[in-house]
Formats: structure tokens, sequence, C-alpha cells
């Protein structure tokens, strides 16, 4: 791997509940290197989505803490002071959300949103970073952004409000881009328009990107190296190739057979029995145990590690081999 | 088309439901006091298919194509414009009886499986609640409870006393589709009714919607945006576009030769979980105008790679067979677009 834009180790968040703690990602490690992305893999509630909070220290911080290593371009974001974080957050590391509906602020224009955050890290004067936002908007793939720089968010359909957003989030020229399921919400046809732009854009800005993701489709358009979550933690990791089409991990294995992409019709799928457990509930051994096909007396007992392969292929399962 | 009347004798006999020339119009400003033109959302315009006993027909098509409004329209949850429903050769909507019967008979499981349940009611009452309205005595709308949570995977002692809010999402909608099946409908719909539910649930569910099906002969008419769920569980494939059919048949056909270009763009949009096979280029560009501002002629022609003057021009009509149609002036031969084959 080149140099890694992001190294994170042994990434702790817990909640804070009046039933006591809830550990929402625990020891989560991530090697991210410059113009790699990373596709999170994992159904509601796997952590996927607080792990990117966590990476911006966007949690309420009353409530939760959070422990472990986050570098970041070689800085440690865990312990930056506010006056740092301010200018990390939306500078060298920028996020996009599922609703950019929600993420955008409904009573100023777009163009003044993305000039503002150009502004703020760059220190650019108002002519230069509106200059600089109709350049983003361009580059993002608006029609006639000249005209668009002046609309106000609920102006722009859904595709288009994407693209302002992805504009928004590489106003700072930010090493690392943070997706949290930025295409769920669009159609079809709009969603392929956004995952290739991000595609492009990430090669060309050689950008390290984590992109959040329930879809696996998704996930194997868009990424270099994918990894699973399950409960909180990483249960397997590898190359997206590796991982997709040979998988080690049962859940893994599970998810990739219970798609219906290419299931036939009247057959049955091959669907993983039960649910995800309860955080605050976690059987004693593998949390995927009590679903598990693979499962032995040894996996309701103890927790798996995160095993390093051949190839950095990192797997959590006492059977990870019999799947494979 | 105009041939086709509800008693049309099929293969299979009278078609369980049938759907014709189904619009709506939603008003949206103007041509009141304050005079100003009328705009109206053309939401839904002419709609037509017949659903056989046991099949599913599938609704695809990006949001704001109709199909959700479609679904509404036939359960007259929203008054149709104009258009014909009828169930088992049984007009719709003539009388407050006839309706009474068909809400009975059709049934519908929507996306928010937490909207769609009474916060208040057990999870046994929400399901007893429809068949004890529609005359059915409570003990054995009971029993019909228990033998319905039984059947959609939820252990009826530890679930029947339960509220919603103590249930995940996919229990929930399993609760959703066991009430919908306690008045022993003959149609069910279902409004992206997995769509919210975790990969690994949606199978779980959708392998029960099969087996469901065949239990209780039922019809589906399943609306979904995800096309690989629609092409798993339809018989049939029915592809909308800003409140327009524009292509309809087995859902095979329409997956392996579909005819319009809408069709094709939608089809190579769906993502492969193998990331050998990456897409290379979008099929389309830009997002679907809005239907408030309806381009002339085919409402596809802005995004469509074929377009040609007759396009800008004329609505397509629709073509081909009782079974197979499609509206593009690419394939019919009367229509004199440039690029056509015959």
């Amino acid at each position: 791997m080149n140099t890694p834009v992001l190294n994170v180790r042994d990434l702790v968040v817990e909640f804070k509940t009046e039933d006591g703690a809830v550990t929402a990602v625990n020891k989560v490690g991530i090697q991210l290197g410059q113009g790699e992305v990373l596709g999170l893999i994992g159904e509601s509630g796997s952590g996927k989505s607080v792990t990117l909070r966590a990476l911006l220290r966007l949690l309420p911080e009353r409530k939760s803490s959070i422990s472990g290593i986050v570098e970041v371009d070689g800085r440690n974001v865990l312990e930056m002071s506010d006056k740092e974080l301010r200018a990390y957050r939306g500078g060298e590391t920028s996020m996009i959300f599922q609703e950019p509906a929600t993420a955008f602020d409904p009573v100023y224009t777009v163009g003044f949103q993305i000039s503002e955050s150009i502004r703020n890290h760059l220190g650019a004067s108002r002519a230069e970073a509106r200059a600089r936002a109709l350049e983003l908007l361009k580059l993002v793939g608006i029609p006639s952004p000249e005209t668009r720089l002046d609309n106000y968010p609920h102006e722009m359909s859904g595709g288009m409000r994407q693209r302002a957003m992805i504009a928004l989030a590489l106003a700072s020229s930010p090493k690392l881009l943070l997706a949290d399921e930025p295409t769920t919400a669009l159609d079809a046809t709009v969603q392929i328009q956004v995952i290739l732009l991000l595609r492009e854009l990430q090669r060309d800005l050689r950008m390290g990107v984590i992109f959040v993701t329930h879809d696996i489709g998704v996930a194997a358009e868009i990424s270099d190296q994918v990894a699973v979550m399950y409960a909180g933690r990483i249960v397997e990791n590898g190359k997206a190739r590796d991982v997709l089409k040979t998988p080690h991990h049962p859940y893994t294995e599970g998810l990739l057979s219970s798609t219906v992409h290419g299931a036939k019709k009247g057959e049955t799928i091959d669907a993983i029995p039960g649910m995800p457990p309860n955080l605050a509930d976690m059987p004693p051994g593998c949390a995927f145990a009590p679903r598990c096909r693979y499962a032995t007396e040894i996996c309701h007992q103890e927790k798996p590690e995160l095993e390093t392969g051949a190839n950095g292929r990192r797997v959590a399962c006492f059977h990870a081999l019999e799947v494979a | 088309m105009n041939d086709m009347t509800a008693n049309t004798a099929t293969p299979g006999g009278t078609p369980k439901l049938s759907v014709r020339e189904l619009s709506k119009r939603f008003h949206v400003s103007g041509g009141g006091l304050m005079g100003g033109e009328a705009r109206y959302v053309h939401a839904v315009s002419d709609v037509n298919f017949n659903l056989d006993k046991g099949t599913t027909i599938g609704i695809v098509g990006e949001s704001g194509c109709g199909k959700s409004t479609t679904a509404r329209l036939i359960m007259h949850l929203i008054n149709p414009d104009s258009g014909k429903i009828s169930l088992d050769g049984d007009p719709v909507g003539a009388d407050p009886a006839s309706l009474k019967k068909f809400r009975r008979d059709v049934q519908m499981v929507f996306q928010d499986s937490s909207a769609s349940l009474n916060p208040r009611l057990t999870i046994e009452q929400s399901i007893m609640f429809g068949a004890t309205i529609h005359g059915t005595p409570k003990a054995e709308a009971r029993k019909r409870s228990h033998y319905l949570l039984n059947r959609v995977g939820l252990d009826p002692a530890r679930f029947a006393g339960r509220y919603p809010h103590e249930l995940s999402g996919g229990q929930r909608q399993r609760v959703n589709i066991a009430r919908a099946l306690a008045v022993q409908p003959k149609v069910v719909i279902f409004d992206e009714a997995v769509s919210a539910l975790d990969k690994s649930v949606e199978a779980q569910v959708l392998n029960l919607l099969n087996e469901l099906r065949e239990e209780f002969e039922l019809s589906y008419i399943f609306i979904s945006h995800d096309l690989h769920v629609v092409r798993y569980i339809s018989d049939t494939v029915m592809v909308m576009y800003l409140g327009q059919v524009v292509e309809y048949g087995p859902v095979e056909d329409v997956y392996n030769t579909p005819q319009h270009p809408y069709t094709k763009a939608l089809l190579s949009s769906m993502l492969s979980v193998d990331p050998d096979d990456r897409t290379d280029a979008a099929p389309i560009q830009g997002d679907p105008p809005s239907p408030l501002d309806l381009p002339s002629g085919c409402c596809f022609s802005p995004r469509c790679s074929h377009v040609a003057d007759i396009c800008r021009s004329l609505s397509p009509r629709i073509t081909g067979t009782r079974t197979r149609q499609v509206a593009c002036h690419l394939v019919d031969p009367a229509a004199g677009h440039p690029e056509c084959a015959t």
C-alpha cells in the first residue's frame, strides 16, 4: 500500500444509555491508502455509520466515549483541540450523507454554502470562493452551473442535490472522503451516475474514500477493499475481489447468498435465519454464532479474533477455512 | 387495446383483477377564483393490466413514476378520474357494498412497517381487527391470528401480546403480512414492502411471500424500485415512467429482451455483485423531469438517445400483443421513426 491516509486501530465507541454502556463499535481497525476506496458493508445497527461519525468526532460527547487511535494524514484525530477539529472537519476530511436535503441549510443558496466552506478552509476572498464554487459545480457535472449556483436546495432534483453535496464536500480538497450511503435514496438510473462520478473524482483527486453501504452491488462497483461489519466488529476485510468472490466468513457468505441478484424465480433464497443481536444483550461468544450454520461449541463460548491471513485478508471466525 | 374488456376470455379463465384505462391527475394550482391557468400533475395515465389467480405482477419505475399512486387508485384510497376495476368479473366501486367487499378481498402492505400498525393495539389485536370488522367471530379471528403468526415465523405464545414498538422492523413487516392475510384476501398489494428491510431479512420475507402465495392461492401486485427483487418475485412486469406504462410483459421476456429505451436504461443500471463486472458508463444522464411540466410528445424523449422529431411531437401509442406491450415509436412501424427496424 502507498502512504496511508487513514490509520485506525482499536477504535471503540461506547454509548451511555439508561441500561449501562453499549458498545456500538468494537476494536475496529482500518488502513486506507491514498486514492483507495474502502467499501464498508453491514446491516442496520452493525456500527458502520457510527464508525464514520467517530472518525469526524461527530458523536455527542456527553453520551458517548471514543477510544483507540484515529490517524488522518499522520495526526491523531482523537487528541485534536476544538479549534483543530473545526479545521479538520470539512478540511482534511469531508463527509457526504444519504439525504442531501438535510445536509444543506434550506435558507441559503447552494453557491453561498459552498463558497462559505471555501472561505473558511482556504481563506479565499468572496469572489475567489464563488469562482471556485462554480468550478466545483462544473466538476460534479451539474448542468448550467452559473444559474444553479444561485439555486436554493429545494430548487434542485434529488440527483442534482447529491451532486451539489459532493461539490460541497470537495470544497477544501479533502484527503479523506467519508460517504454514508450517498446513493441509497437515489433512483437506479441516477445512482449509477453518482457512483461513476465519485469513482472518477476519487481517482483524479487521489482521495481516500470510505463508502458505507448496505448494498453489495454498490460496494462492488466502487471499492478496492471491502470490510464487512457485524454487531460492531469488522468480521472480514480484504481486497474487494477476494471478499466478494470467495468469502471466508459465514456472515459474508450468507449476505452474498441471500441477495436476490441472479436468484431464479420460484427458487428459495438461501437466507440467513434470525436477525442481528441486540447490542445491549450480546451473546458471550461470536456474535454471529446463533445464526451461523457452521457454529460449534467454541463459537458460543469465545470471541474469535480478527486474524490476518494471506494477501492481507482478515477474518474473525473459528471456521474461516471451512467456509472457503 | 380497446378490444380488451374485463370479460375477454383468457386461457386461465376470468382474470382475478382487471384494471382498465385507470387515470388520475392532481390539481396543483390555478384555475380557481384567482384565475390563472390550471396546472395538473398527471400522476397516472391510462394504466391497463390483468392479474391472474396465483400470479404476481411487478410494477417498476423511478420515484414519481406513479407506481404507488396506481396501487392507491386500485385500493380506492384515492378516487380515480377514470378507469374500470373489476375483481372476478364484478365491477368495483359502483356502490358502497361492493367497495367494502373489494377492500376485504384486496389487501395492502406498505413500506413503513411501524406507521401501518396501531401503536396502542397488541399484535394479536391488530391482526384480528380487520376480520372482526368484516364479521368474523372473535374466537375464530383469534385462532386464525395465531395460525398466521405461526405461519409468518413469529411464535404466537411470545408475540401475540406484544406491542409494535417491541418488535424489529422485519418482525413488524411479518405482522403486517399476517394482518393482510387475516381477512382472507384474494389479492395483496405490496408497496415497497421489503425496501426498508436489511438484506438478510429481505430474503427471509421474500421466501415467505412465495410460500404464502402458494398456500393461500394469492395474487400479488408487487411495487418496488429494486429491479432484482421484482425479477425474482414477478411473473409479469410493468415498467412505468412519468405516470405512463412504457413496457409490459412476462418478466423474463422484458428483462432479457427489453424493447423500450427507458427499460433498457433502467435494466442496465442494475448493479452486479461481481467487482470484475463494473459499469463503465451511465446508460442515461440526468434525472427524470418534473411531472408538472411533462415534455410534449413522448415523455422519455428528452433523455432518450434514439430521439427523433416524431418523438417530440407525438406521444407513442401502445403496440404489441395482449401479453407483451411497448409504447415507443421505435417499435411501431406506422410511426415512421427513422431508426425503426421494419
